[in-house]
């Protein structure tokens, strides 16, 4: 029963007809891609300039947005820091490889889990299985040419352990998602991911890698796309000879998004000494319950989802490989006001600790700019049964703008709505 | 009938001194395995106690409430709240100036409050609050009055010797970001940059006689009164301007600067005037502090050395500088030298402003990380203002002695975290209390199915009430960096482990000797009248009202404790800690346990408690290839609840005959009261 | 203008209602006759959107162009028969067991049900979010009334309740059936002596509220627009304060409590944030605070417990039954 109609997520990006022209080249020299895909002079677009746009953050950014929300995703922006140029070879590679391992496409979190997994790989094989060594090897990652090169871009660490990658603009044209005309800035070009080298068996005793995520509970369908990363990236490096020879294999830590539970999870990996290092968790809140005890136990963990601005404070043993909620706030009420010169936006939120930071930070930068929030609409994720009134709040305040800080299912869920109430046409 | 509740006294001694050693017996067994069987067992705990609470309500009363996790919740939110009160701002710093002379530092944050700290000891002497209209600016006159802008417009003149706002005025109408402050020379006028690019020019006490040019078409930056009485402004255009001294007693409103410095390198953050009017150091926003000449607008000397922009700059009386920088770093140069002398790291986040005192040898710095910190120039060292961030522990350090290590860690009860969580268990198990009578005294009316609905809809309520209060509550990212239970955790592992572990025994404790007591006493009795017939139970004369209420109180109490203990172990608590499941799961706890037993919730707790997590753990070391879905562990739960209540309906440890009798025995009692009273159905006379 | 809002409002509302009261229905049917609150009704209403998806994805794939509303109409009829199938299933493994023991070992049980349902769901479906296709033409409004919009499936939705009610009013009043199945509500022992087969009435009103759950739950991911497995537990919380709200055991209560908490639950979006919030009235430092709309889910728990407060057994719930 798996549906195939909908094409991969990067599969759909790499197959842009937009993007064809610079396909080959685009890997030379600095800014060739975005040269090649983002010719400023075409005009006209899709995303219709005069009536409401609509916005979208990284939470966003998943094939399903447009499989969910159909033609009312049309010329819908998402800002999006995974994807360096989207034709690159190597995210055609992994989207086509995830699809057909797994008979559906991958989601961001599925490739930066696809990439933690791959990031503590490439330091293992240079630094050994010493948990400290790990830690060092991540801190040392702080610039492009030291950082980890991977599926959703370079990932490299400031001092606090949060991730710097640039941002691109996406947005969705004839069911896919394309690279936008208007560009916060020239975006660099991806840097070519190594090869995978020849196939040979691993063998020797395994390397363990904790996996820690919301596996079953609410957040579940999340849980999945990580294990279904991590999975994928651990198969294909045991099919290349594993790490230094030894195969990795992931201890899985089911925290189920919740606090206490997480703490339970992250005892266990961090009592585990054969544990080298930690991917996870997946919830804000879950990390931070998490973050002292392997702050105490000093193995570092590399988060492929948590936002919040305080996650990896005030410990050198987390990271993460994904945007601060201040970054990407101020980025995308910075795109609003100044490129597409919208002056009143109406919010949705997420009322979780993803959306409610987006937010937060997001309303802030705003005011900062000028561009007015006439509203801020809550909503909860499962216990919201029909996002038409939520709309329809929004629709008598007349925005020119919708921002969705929220993940891409609800997201396409207030498109849909906001078409057949009318709002957006 | 001794016999068995006697028994039943050993059973659960020797549980707890199980649960005492177990952390020895797992140590025995190795580092690794000690970490994991602590947390599950303190996990554990948390359900034991809740489901004593709940077998309270459902088990003795007869109420089914399914919203138990409110009790919990409140239990927990309360002691975080209570805990992460701060000591100190709540939102970044935009400014701070240090009063050597009398030893006081004054902060002004983004949360609109003003704070005054002695710096020796780090204690608050006082606060002003405005309604949360973010400070922005602050400079203060040779008097000692320090004036205050704010993100609307208005300056606040602070006292020094009232200690209190003395005057606030508005400077312009369309209340506009104030983004700088300066005194002109007599003390009596102020200058105010704002965010328009104007600069007024006003009485300096209360605001009159306002005069205004528009200085630049950016925010101000800088303002700076000059020796001669000329002003000097600087601003986000790049540009840097000095313009003429206004007559005496008169306002300042030229219309043409006398000097525009037009292409700076970059916007000019920080200003330390050196030699006279002529020389200057610019902190910029392209990272660097340059010495200039401004009369022949000339870059005599560049430093170089943050990753940031430069923030604040000031002078020490020897001729050297420090540099705060956005870099979360102060730097302290000699001015002909081209590295710095001293790197000053601590602050989290950017530091937005330092102010030195007089004599040169301190100085205090204020970042966006919400802190103040006191610096030695001669050896960097750093204290943080206030010494601790959490109000209530920082109380209970400066009242209590300071001890040294191993006595500290022997009069662990004294110590300053240990006691200030157990302050705030008193609050945290009021508020779950006045919960419980908000939620209690409405559905007294309510029976069975509808009396759950509504508890339900409680916590429900509850629940977003968390997430949308978010001044209280923190919303959704909940309330984070709480103390740890001892203030030597950090540094023994035994403390920092089983800390809260114990914490949870003995309230586990606490709870047994309640429930056993109430089951033993007259009180306990008339719930379980209540639980086996209201109708009857009230024809008896047993006050259904009070009863029911007296077990909404004692259960939401006991509840709070568990909150209490959930919040020690994790030191964060959010609303994802307060769902709906966890009400269900207490509720299974107690029915598979064997319902209005204490034996069985206790079981019942232990087996659903830690069941999750042993098969959690027992299914990620299976070998992979066995690949069985985490999924499976809900189903298997699932399959044990239905196969229970098919084939063992009244529970694994159901209660005993003299235990469901009690109820019978209580009306029994009533009416004995009642009928030589020869009164029927009217107030409950046997609990007088 | 603001006629025009709240009628906007009031159509969302009711447009959601009268599916929380389809859900309620089987709730309060089940209710009424073996004194069940079956937890797992809203993991069966899942299951009929489940296999909704998965007969019309297999025939159609996701192109809603393709969808013919006959074949649509067909599947969700099919689904619905299957998940009245899960309904009475789950009454024989589970609960018809346990007729004679204490009531809250039921409700155990259907917890464990519940437990059970949904993880099966994941196994079976995953836990991804999915779309259910059905006829594009659905969402292309029918009327429009000044800005308000109302599209052909609210249209079919409410027109499809009222037959259904209707349907269900005959097959509770006029047949057989149904006497049985009031009389069992009315004194299941009585009924017994009389020659009703308890078991049969029980199946039967299992697969009757199951049906309902189905085709409301349909109803419900087509107008959401998504679904996934736990988008019964939400459904279910808010049926079963609906069927509590009506007097459990009441089929029109049901439907009423569903309209009451549907409408409130969108006048609350529309209109919340004009209620002042308690903490501005007393302190100046938060004078700015706002009641916001995510009290949404929140309210209709209230105006539960305030008319609970007012007639304890509920809107038509009949007095001095004792539902303890």
């Amino acid at each position: 029963m798996k549906r195939l109609m909908t094409f991969a997520l990067l599969l759909a990006l790499a197959a842009t007809p937009g993007c064809d022209a610079g396909k080959g080249k685009t890997n030379g020299s600095g800014t060739g891609g975005a040269a090649a895909t983002g010719g400023e002079t075409d005009g006209g677009g899709s995303g219709g300039s005069g009536g409401v746009a609509f916005v979208g953050g990284d939470g966003v950014f998943n094939q399903k947005f447009i499989t969910i929300g159909k033609e009312a995703t049309k010329g819908a922006y998402i800002i999006t820091p995974y994807v360096n140029d989207v034709s690159d070879a190597a995210i055609k590679e992994f989207s086509e490889k995830f699809t057909k391992a797994n008979g559906k496409e991958p989601d961001a979190w599925a490739a930066l889990t696809y990439d933690a997994v791959g990031t503590y790989a490439e330091i293992i094989a240079k630094v050994g299985t010493d948990r400290a060594k790990i830690r060092e090897g991540l801190a040392a990652m702080k610039s492009r040419e030291t950082g980890y090169n991977g599926v959703t871009g370079v990932t490299f660490f400031d001092e606090n352990g949060d991730c710097v990658k640039p941002a691109i603009i996406a947005t969705v044209e004839g069911g896919k998602f394309v690279k936008a005309k208007i560009q916060l800035s020239k975006a660099e070009a991806g840097i070519k991911a190594k090869a995978a080298g020849e196939k040979k068996e691993a063998t020797g005793d395994p390397i363990l890698l904790g996996v820690a995520g919301p596996f079953t509970g609410q957040n579940q369908g999340f849980g999945e796309m990580i294990k279904l990363g991590a999975t994928l990236k651990i198969a294909e490096i045991n099919a290349h000879g594993g790490v230094n020879g030894r195969p990795l294999k992931a201890v899985w830590g089911d925290d189920e998004g919740v606090n206490s539970k997480a703490a339970n999870v992250a005892t266990d990996l961090a009592n585990n000494p054969n544990v080298v290092a930690i991917v996870g968790h997946f919830n804000s809140t879950c990390s931070l319950a998490a973050k002292p005890i392997y702050t105490e136990n000093e193995v570092a963990m590399l988060s492929p989802g948590s936002t919040n601005v305080e996650v990896c404070q005030g410990s050198p043993w987390v990271f993460r490989n994904l945007y601060r909620d201040d970054f990407q706030g101020g980025l995308v009420a910075q795109f609003l006001k100044e490129k597409l010169g919208k002056k009143r936006v109406v919010v949705f939120f997420d009322n979780d600790d993803y959306g409610a930071g987006l937010k937060k930070y997001f309303v802030a930068s705003a005011k900062k700019l000028g561009l007015e929030v006439v509203e801020e609409i809550p909503y909860n994720r499962e216990s919201t049964t029909d996002y038409s009134p939520l709309v329809t709040k929004a629709k008598y305040k007349k925005p020119d703008a919708i921002f969705v800080a929220g993940l891409f299912e609800q997201a396409a869920l207030i498109a849909r709505s906001a078409k057949k109430a009318g709002l957006m046409d | 009938m001794i016999g068995p509740l006697r028994n039943e006294r050993t059973l659960f001694s020797a549980l707890i001194a199980l649960l005492f050693f177990l952390p020895f017996l797992a140590m025995a067994l190795g580092g690794g395995v000690m970490g994991t069987v602590i947390s599950v067992a303190s996990f554990t705990l948390i359900y034991l106690i809740a489901a004593q609470a709940l077998n309270l309500q459902v088990g003795y009363t007869g109420l089914l409430n399914l919203g138990l996790v409110a009790f919990v919740g409140v239990g927990g939110y309360t002691t975080a709240i209570l805990l992460s009160v701060p000591a100190g701002h709540t939102d970044d710093l935009a400014a701070v100036r240090y009063q050597s002379k009398s030893g006081r530092a004054i902060s002004i944050g983004r949360d609109g409050r003003l704070l005054v700290w002695d710096v020796e000891s780090g204690a608050r002497l006082a606060s002003y609050a405005t309604t949360r209209e973010p400070l922005t600016a602050m400079t203060e006159a040779a008097d000692g009055t320090v004036y205050v802008g704010t993100a609307k417009g208005r300056v606040l003149v602070w006292s020094a010797t009232d200690q209190d706002v003395i005057g606030e005025y508005d400077v312009s109408e369309k209340k506009k970001p104030v983004t700088a402050l300066a005194v002109h020379g007599d003390g009596k006028r102020l200058l105010v940059g704002l965010e328009t690019g104007k600069v007024y020019d006003v009485t300096a006490a209360d605001g009159s006689g306002a005069t205004s040019f528009q200085a630049h078409w950016l925010p101000v930056a800088c303002l700076r009164v000059l020796t001669d009485g000329r002003i000097l402004t600087t601003g986000r255009d790049k540009q840097l301007k000095i313009w003429p001294a206004p007559e005496a007693g008169k306002g300042a409103s030229a219309s043409k600067p006398s000097l525009a410095w037009k292409k700076m390198p970059g916007r000019v953050m920080a200003i330390a005037m050196t030699g006279g009017d002529r020389t200057a150091l610019l902190g910029l926003s392209n990272n660097s502090v340059v010495l200039a000449d401004l009369q022949t607008q000339r870059i005599l000397r560049t430093y170089k050395h943050h990753a940031r922009s430069i923030t604040d700059l000031a002078l020490l009386p020897d001729g050297r500088f420090l540099a705060a920088s956005r870099d979360k770093t102060v730097s302290l140069w000699k001015r002909n030298e081209d590295k710095p002398e001293r790197i000053f790291e601590g602050h989290l986040e950017a530091v937005r402003d330092i102010s030195v005192a007089t004599d040169g040898k301190t100085f205090v710095s204020a970042g966006e990380d919400k802190l103040a910190q006191l610096w030695t120039v001669a050896d960097g060292a750093s204290q943080r203002l206030p010494v601790a961030k959490w109000a209530l522990v920082a109380f209970y350090k400066r009242v209590l002695p300071e001890l040294e290590g191993g006595t500290q860690k022997a009069l662990f009860l004294l110590d300053p975290h240990f006691l200030a969580y157990m302050t705030v268990t008193i609050p945290a198990m009021l508020a779950a209390a006045l919960l419980s009578l908000m939620i209690g005294v409405p559905t007294l009316r309510l029976r069975g199915d509808y009396f759950a609905i509504v508890t339900l809809g409680f916590a429900q309520i509850l629940l977003l009430v968390v997430r949308n209060e978010e001044w209280l509550t923190s919303g959704p990212s909940g309330i984070k960096n709480l103390p740890t239970l001892f203030s030597f955790s950090s540094e023994s592992d035994f403390a920092l482990r089983t800390g809260h572990y114990y914490l949870g025994l003995f309230f586990f404790a606490i709870s047994l000797v309640v429930m056993m007591r109430l089951r033993d006493s007259r009180l306990g009795r008339a719930f379980m009248a209540i639980r086996d017939d209201e109708l009857a139970a009230q024809s008896n004369g047993i006050h259904l009202a009070k009863y029911k209420i007296y077990s909404f109180l004692v259960a939401s109490m006991v509840a709070a404790l568990a909150g209490v203990v959930q919040v020690s172990r994790l030191r964060i608590i959010s609303p994802n800690d307060l769902l709906f499941w966890e009400s269900i799961l207490f509720l299974c706890c107690i029915v598979l346990g064997g319902l209005g037993s204490v034996r069985g919730a206790v079981l019942g707790a232990v087996i659903l408690g830690s069941l999750g997590e042993v098969m959690r753990i027992g299914i990620s070391r299976l070998p992979p290839n066995w690949a069985i879905p985490a999924q499976v562990r809900y189903i298997i739960f699932g399959v044990i609840l239905i196969l229970v209540m098919r084939f063992k309906p009244e529970g694994l440890f159901p209660a005993s005959d003299e235990e469901l009798d009690r109820g019978e025995l209580e009306k029994h009692r009533h009416r004995d009261v009642e009928a030589s009273l020869f009164r029927i159905g009217s107030d409950d006379v046997g609990a007088a | 203008m603001d006629l025009y809002k709240f009628l906007d409002f009031l159509k969302d509302g009711l447009n959601t209602g009268v599916l929380y009261g389809l859900v309620a229905i089987g709730y309060t049917m089940v209710y009424g006759i073996i004194k069940l609150i079956n937890f797992a009704h809203g993991e069966v209403c899942m299951f009929g959107i489940m296999v909704t998806y998965t007969l019309t994805a297999a025939v159609f794939g996701g192109d809603a162009a393709n969808v013919g509303i006959l074949p649509f109409a067909a599947f969700v009829i099919v689904a619905a028969v299957l998940d009245g199938g899960l309904g009475i299933g789950l009454d024989y493994v589970a609960y018809k067991p346990l007729r004679n023991s204490s009531r809250l070992s039921a409700l155990i049980t259907a917890i464990g049900m519940s437990l059970l349902l949904q993880n099966l769901a994941v196994l079976i479906w995953d836990a991804q979010p999915k779309t259910l296709t059905y006829p594009g033409w659905f969402d292309n409004p029918a009327f429009e009334i000044g800005v308000i919009r109302i599209t052909w499936g609210n249209v079919l939705v409410w027109s499809g309740t009222v037959v259904s009610m209707v349907g269900l009013y005959l097959v509770v009043m006029k047949t057989k059936l149904g006497t049985a199945m009031r009389a069992c509500s009315q004194n299941p022992t009585a009924a017994k002596l009389m020659g009703v087969r308890l078991d049969r009435v029980v199946a039967a009103t299992f697969f009757i509220g199951s049906l309902f759950a189905a085709l409301a739950g349909v109803a419900v991911a087509m107008n959401k627009g998504s679904f996934d497995y736990q988008i019964g537990v939400y459904i279910g919380l808010v049926a079963f304060a609906a069927a509590v709200l009506g007097g459990i055991g009441n089929i029109p209560g049901a439907m009423v409590g569903g309209l009451i908490i549907g409408v409130v639950e969108s006048m609350a979006v529309g209109y919340i944030d004009l209620i002042p919030h308690p903490v501005s009235l007393f302190s100046d430092y938060y004078a700015d605070l706002k009641i916001n709309t995510g009290y949404k889910e929140g309210v209709g728990f209230l105006v539960l417990i305030v008319i609970l407060l007012l007639r304890p057994q509920g809107l038509l719930g009949s007095k001095g039954g004792d539902r303890a």
